[in-house]
């Protein structure tokens, strides 16, 4: 909408070239936005909260949706309800849903900058591409949960395009129409994500702008017309405070507006102090720290290929801004038109202030921007992005001289890009590795018991933080359609050793979904590497790696291997969620023959020992010969069993736990061959 | 080097001195008397104090053998006292920013305002954060210092008029150019920067044309080519490193084994360390750090990075005020002449060129070696960027003069002064704590145990402060309780996975700590766990322990392997020697917590009761609620039960950590002697 009302005052030859440049302008944004987030998209699965909200939809009714966000978010339910029909739990979808609604809001935002400064094409175009691929907040991998975050977001966006659209309208249908649009959209956004809120002063400043733009009148007068234009906007937001405020009962105590404020009457000093030191070091860290510090986070975790790779993409994206430039340099539409000689200063106040109130609300709700990555609270940035590009760009043309400001800029769209792609490409290994372990439990478990507490620990890099993690895939796996998680999960914390100990019963009530956490029947998994296999721990016979983790010690001896059931049908992890099934290489045979090794059919063993090794497969750990060893023993191939000895003694350390526990353990099941296996490990 | 004769210019490179002196002292001295030990400092001490000045080159005889002789030399005048050692870091440090800064000053000694910036810079460069290793750093910095100080007196050579100086100072740059190296190998860079200084000095002094120019650089660089070439030789044919890292046999495998990925390797680190080094260093090490400060550090912080901040625009504003009376020349003052949208001018060119250069080839070796920066608090990798910092200050300030407009050039680089400097001040208050956990950890421990068994393996968890090696705890525990022993009588091991493995195993290895032989005998733990900053440190009794609820996994895995018995409970309490751990502490809570924990191993329940009575009457209390347990044990014991039941209330709101004593409690195979376990998990783990 913007280019057909700009002000435009060129020669002829240019003026045929701005409807082309606006096309071009969003080719620009589209392609780098592309270049950040599609490349690796369908390779990505799901993560963290995603879990919960798949298997809700999977397991449960839709409605079921609004029950789990009426703890904090109420109206947050809604969308998944109305979006789940259609997507499903097909990972892909949501991504690519996560990065059109993105990519909607860069355009709202990019139509709003255009119409504030439609000559200003390069720098307009920049900041929307910097506010695309913005490196400071890096959770567009949490597809599913964050779509009501970027629904929110994107709403927001849209609604104060239309309202700076129908400020800048000279026919009143037009203005009228825009203006009920955007009052709709005002209003729901908030519900979604109240923290946003704070985008309702930045639609009176650019009202108020929009008007002195308009009009070109003084700054009193412009401020009691953009006051009379604002009010018709004052009334949702009125709304919703009243209802955040005095109506709705939080219980999630991090939106829970009566403990907040109790905070702030029993420490007064301490929460203004916080407001005061906090509000300019998130701002800070959003404008400026945001392009070094996520990248570098970022950067140091990538392999040399992904590094490069990430070198290439942001590189073109590079191009692909450069290429525009030009474009424009060409035909003459970079430095013509006839904004304010102060229209970096415009720009820059105007992301200033809106990088500050956009934060602001969220300071006072208690939270803050933090750039590690176990926090996740860069996603408390992202509102303010846009601020913050607007600052930068502003920033950028004021002190820098031209040549190094479109060096400085695509510097920036590069990194960001490179950035974005990186943690992408972190989140794709972390995908494959969750992938890894959830395929080789369904190889290894045909059925688990009712109730069965898992506790997995997953290969560096795929750590979880929740419990919801654990159980959920293993809900969808084993209990497709039970509305109640028959599996439960807990994460490995310091605070499970109590209740792992006294094998106790603790209720679990996570987001209306209740459970209990039976430590009783606790069954510990473990990947302790990206190549070693899935150890699914039977807690009377077991052998840990040298590095494996302090917390899978611990646990260890509380794993219940009787948790897996035997005799049953195998289950098959649903392929819309976990892809195909993974080739059956090493830890395919390792599962089987665990579980063998469980029911004590050693001839299975055996075959499926020759059968790994006729096809060449070898373990990463040598400890995973182990059940190898069992089998060919009690399957009376002895030639068999000291060949796989001699393997296994090629790794000391394994040699030394699989005999040190063949010595000290008192519980070790009956049928295993202890003396053979101390003839061929431990005797030398 | 200045040009101009005028009173105000001369006293304009005393001021500036001063100016650069202050602003180092901003972020260094605040709070270098709240700083202590650190790391590698701990065993050289150590080894300063309990052997001879000559065990201090089998210190480094596996990789660095010229190193020792400097700690030979600097001991004996300094001795263990942190304080001294933190001055010296920070003399040498300054020294190597004022060498920097007589190097710019003869490479433009018009542009006044820029050399200091730049100078500054690299003195505050906040991608450096070991300044707090002070004893450590001391080789480090030692070598940097003469590095810079070589390349400063070879360019102040090409400016001498007479042979016989200008032979004297050549000597002097080609002796200190033959020691550095030998202290820190991959400083070896700055040989290359040396022959690009020399070139560019020709070049502005001679204006030869490019080849005749460079076959003149040549020539002069000969002699210091040859000092490079024997020390080359040395290490890659005659010197045998035994340390993997520094070993150029391993490192030349590794090349001829994977030649593509090294190489690759090589391209990949260099860009990567180079961009990290130029412009990240003043992202991440500042968000790090300060994102965690708390508001009383913040505010000092923001005190001491406004002053620096203030220093450098009044020493502007001083300038400017000159340069209006006539003082400075300004028509090559680049930095106050408005913006220009010509060519960029020389001396902006050449900063810019010469920084990128000297951060390239001061980062090669280093990335060749196989090393690479990294910015991660743990990793401590920071400590490859500081030879590369006085890259970055001269480019930075040609990029700064270059790209902005004149009105900002000022501010942005007073803004990265002082950022820098809250960085590094906020690097000294985390050190300070971490000294501060440090001291009390040694302290109470000396309250708790009169004496430890030889032989016992320390296994040592400080919340927050994690040991990365053994010797943080074997040194000052011997400094402690084996003064005197020329080898460390007490041992200790870091708890990872493997160590946690080995002492489950109850395994003995012997340990080669450059050349410090200790045993680790698994089988004799002594388990010390310090799990919050309020918390006391409680040395584990593998029979009869509490645990708190912030201690983590490690601990819990192995506190039953824990032997109290290694405690001598009939000895006389050591001293820890105040030179390095400073006065003792008030006897707050912990102090009688270990004193009752003391006499709870004893069996002395009538002394526990005492302290019970005694911290009562005291009003002090723990902050962690389970360190009652001794004191509701020893009420138990001594018939105090009334007592004993009112401690019982407060510890069962710790709810958690109470269940897992009580079960602890409960499971005990053999209960001490005089040690009424029935009563005890009556008392405290009953319903009332």
């Amino acid at each position: 909408m913007a280019p057909l009302r700009a002000r435009v005052d060129m020669g002829d030859g240019a003026e045929r070239y701005v409807r082309r440049e606006w096309i071009y302008a969003i080719f620009v944004i589209l392609c780098v936005t592309g270049l950040a987030y599609l490349p690796l998209i369908i390779q990505l699965g799901l993560y963290r909260e995603d879990w919960y909200l798949i298997w809700n939809g999977e397991a449960r009714t839709l409605q079921d949706f609004v029950s789990l966000y009426q703890v904090d978010r109420p109206f947050v339910g809604y969308i998944y309800k109305l979006v789940y029909p259609f997507l499903g739990s097909t990972p892909l979808n949501w991504h690519i849903q996560a990065f059109l609604l993105r990519l909607i809001g860069v355009l709202a935002f990019f139509s709003m900058i255009r119409m504030l400064w439609p000559d200003r094409r390069f720098a307009t175009t920049a900041a929307a591409i910097l506010f695309a691929v913005y490196p400071g907040y890096l959770q567009q991998y949490n597809a599913v949960n964050k779509t009501f975050w970027l629904t929110s977001l994107t709403l927001a966006l849209l609604s104060l395009a239309l309202t700076v659209f129908a400020v800048q309208s000279r026919k009143r249908y037009q203005a009228i129409l825009a203006t009920l649009f955007a009052i709709l959209l005002s209003a729901i956004y908030p519900l979604i994500i109240e923290f946003y809120i704070g985008f309702e002063a930045v639609r009176f400043i650019l009202i108020w702008f929009a008007w002195q733009k308009r009009d070109a009148k003084p700054t009193l007068a412009s401020l009691k017309r953009a006051l009379l234009w604002y009010l018709p906007y004052l009334v949702s937001p009125v709304i919703f405070l009243v209802w955040r405020l005095f109506l709705f009962e939080s219980t999630r105590p991090t939106t829970n507006v009566d403990r907040l404020l109790a905070g702030y009457l029993t420490l007064p000093r301490h929460m203004l102090a916080r407001l005061i030191v906090e509000t300019p070091q998130d701002f800070y860290e959003t404008i400026a720290l945001a392009w070094g510090v996520p990248p570098y986070q970022v950067f140091s975790q990538l392999t040399n290929r992904e590094f490069l790779a990430g070198l290439i993409l942001g590189g073109v994206a590079v191009l692909l801004t450069l290429s525009y430039y030009r474009w424009l340099k060409n035909r003459d539409l970079i430095l013509t038109g006839q904004d304010s000689p102060n229209w970096t200063r415009e720009m820059m106040w105007i992301g200033a202030i809106t990088a500050s109130i956009t934060l602001l609300p969220m300071i006072l709700a208690g939270r803050e921007v933090d750039f590690s990555a176990a926090t996740r609270e860069d996603h408390y940035t992202i509102q303010s992005a846009i601020g913050a590009t607007l600052f930068l760009i502003g920033f950028f043309y004021a002190i820098l001289k031209p040549k190094l400001r479109l060096a400085v800029m695509c510097a920036l769209i590069g990194i960001s890009v490179m950035t974005q792609f990186g943690q992408l490409a972190l989140k794709r290994n972390d995908w494959v590795n969750q992938k890894n372990v959830w395929w080789q439990l369904a190889w290894r478990a045909p059925q688990l018991i009712d109730g069965t507490l898992l506790l997995v620990n997953m290969p560096p890099g795929s750590g979880m933080s929740e419990g919801y993690e654990t159980w959920a895939p293993a809900n969808l796996i084993y209990s497709q359609d039970a509305e109640i998680p028959r599996l439960t999960g807990e994460v490995l914390y310091p605070g499970i050793a109590v209740p792992l100990q006294a094998g106790s019963v603790e209720p679990k009530n996570h987001r209306n979904i209740r459970f209990k956490l039976d430590y009783g029947k606790a069954l510990v998994l473990s990947k302790p590497s990206q190549y070693a296999c899935l150890n699914v721990i039977d807690g009377s016979w077991y052998q840990l790696p040298d590095d494996e983790e302090f917390s899978i010690r611990y646990a260890a001896p509380y794993s219940r291997i009787g948790e897996v059931v035997t005799g049953q049908p195998f289950s098959t992890p649903p392929e819309a969620i976990f892809g195909p099934e993974p080739d059956h290489t090493w830890c395919y045979y390792y599962q089987k023959a665990m579980y063998a090794r469980q029911i004590g059919d050693w001839v299975e063993i055996a075959r499926l020992g020759d059968e790994a090794r006729q096809r060449g497969f070898e373990p990463a750990d040598q400890v995973e010969w182990r059940p190898f060893l069992e089998g060919y023993i009690q399957a009376g191939r002895a030639a068999d069993a000291a060949a796989i000895a001699l393997e296994i003694k090629k790794d000391r350390s394994a040699t030394r736990v699989i005999c040190q526990q063949l010595e000290s353990s008192a519980s070790l099941p009956q049928n295993t061959p202890r003396g053979e296996l101390q003839a061929l490990l431990c005797d030398s | 080097m200045s040009t101009s004769t005028k009173p105000s210019a001369r006293y304009e490179t005393w001021l500036a001195i001063l100016i650069m002196t202050l602003v180092s002292a901003l972020a260094y001295l605040p709070l270098v008397n709240q700083l202590g030990l650190y790391k590698e400092d701990w065993y050289l001490i150590w080894s300063g104090a309990m052997r001879t000045p000559q065990d201090f080159l089998s210190l480094y005889q596996a990789d660095r053998p010229f190193a020792g002789y400097i700690y030979q030399l600097v001991y004996p005048l300094l001795g263990p006292t942190p304080l001294y050692w933190h001055l010296l870091s920070f003399l040498l440090r300054l020294a190597g920013v004022l060498a920097f800064f007589w190097l710019l000053r003869m490479l433009w000694p018009d542009q006044k305002f820029p050399t200091l910036a730049a100078a500054t810079l690299f003195a505050v460069y906040p991608g450096y954060l070991q300044q707090h290793n002070a004893v450590n750093k001391t080789f480090w910095l030692t070598s940097l210092t003469f590095a810079i100080l070589s390349i400063s007196l070879t360019v102040y050579a090409l400016h001498l008029k007479g042979n016989l100086a200008r032979i004297l100072v050549t000597v002097l740059a080609i002796l200190l150019a033959i020691y550095y190296p030998l202290v820190i190998e991959f400083y070896i860079g700055f040989e290359a920067v040396r022959f690009t200084m020399i070139w560019y000095t020709l070049q502005q002094t001679e204006r030869k044309p490019f080849w005749p120019g460079l076959g003149r650089a040549i020539k002069i660089y000969l002699p210091y080519l040859i000092s490079s070439a024997i020390f080359l030789y040395w290490r890659v044919f005659v010197f045998q490193s035994t340390r993997p890292t520094t070993n150029i046999g391993r490192l030349f495998s590794e090349y001829t084994n994977l030649p593509v990925y090294m190489l690759a390797r090589i391209v990949i680190e260099t860009v990567q360390d180079f961009y990290e080094t130029t412009l990240l260093a003043w992202f991440v090490p500042p968000y790090n750090l300060i994102s965690r400060a708390t508001y009383s550090e913040l505010a000092l912080d923001l005190f001491c990075g406004s002053l620096a901040m203030l220093l450098v625009l009044l020493y502007y504003r001083w300038l400017k005020q000159r340069e209006l009376s006539g003082a400075g020349d300004s028509q090559s003052d680049n930095w106050s002449q408005p913006d220009s949208r010509s060519a960029i001018p020389p001396a902006i060119r050449a900063a810019i060129g010469l920084g990128t250069v000297t951060v390239l080839v001061t980062l090669l070796p280093m990335v060749i070696a196989g090393r690479e920066v990294n910015f991660s608090p743990e990793s401590r990798l920071d400590h490859y960027t500081i030879q590369s910092a006085l890259g970055v200050g001269m480019l930075l300030v040609g990029l700064i003069a270059y790209a902005l407009r004149p009105n900002l050039r000022l501010a942005v680089i007073a803004f990265l002064i002082g950022i820098a400097v809250m960085t590094q001040v906020q690097n000294g208050a985390d050190n300070a704590r971490n000294w501060q956990a440090q001291r009390s950890l040694w302290w109470q421990l000396t309250w708790r145990a009169p004496q430890i068994e030889k032989g016992t393996l320390l296994f040592v968890d400080l919340a927050g402060f994690g040991f990365g090696e053994g010797y943080e705890a074997w040194a000052p525990a011997n400094f402690i309780y084996a003064p005197g022993s020329p080898v460390p009588v007490i041992a200790a091991e870091v708890l990872t996975d493997e160590t946690g493995f080995l002492l489950q195993k109850g395994a003995v290895e012997q340990k080669n700590h450059r050349n410090i032989r200790y045993d680790l005998d698994y089988g004799a733990p002594l388990i010390l766990s310090k799990p919050g900053e309020f918390s006391c440190l409680n040395v584990i009794d593998g029979q009869l322990y509490e645990l708190s609820k912030s201690d983590d996994w490690p601990i819990r895995s192995i506190a039953p392997y824990s032997r109290i018995d290694r405690v001598i409970p009939e000895e006389t309490f050591q001293q820890p020697p105040e030179i390095i751990f400073g006065p003792e502490p008030v006897h707050d809570w912990c102090y009688y917590y270990q004193k009752a924990m003391y006499a709870r191993q004893r069996g002395d329940w009538e002394a526990v009761a005492r302290l019970g009575d005694e911290v009562t009457t005291k009003g002090i209390k723990p902050i962690d609620r389970t360190e009652w347990v001794p004191f509701l044990e020893g009420y138990a014991m001594s018939g105090q039960e009334q007592q004993a039941r009112q401690l019982a209330k407060l510890i069962k709101s710790e709810q958690a950590p109470r269940r897992e004593i009580c079960r602890q409690r409960m499971e005990i195979a053999s209960p001490p002697q005089n040690y009424d376990r029935d009563k005890i998990v009556s008392i405290l783990c009953g319903e009332s």
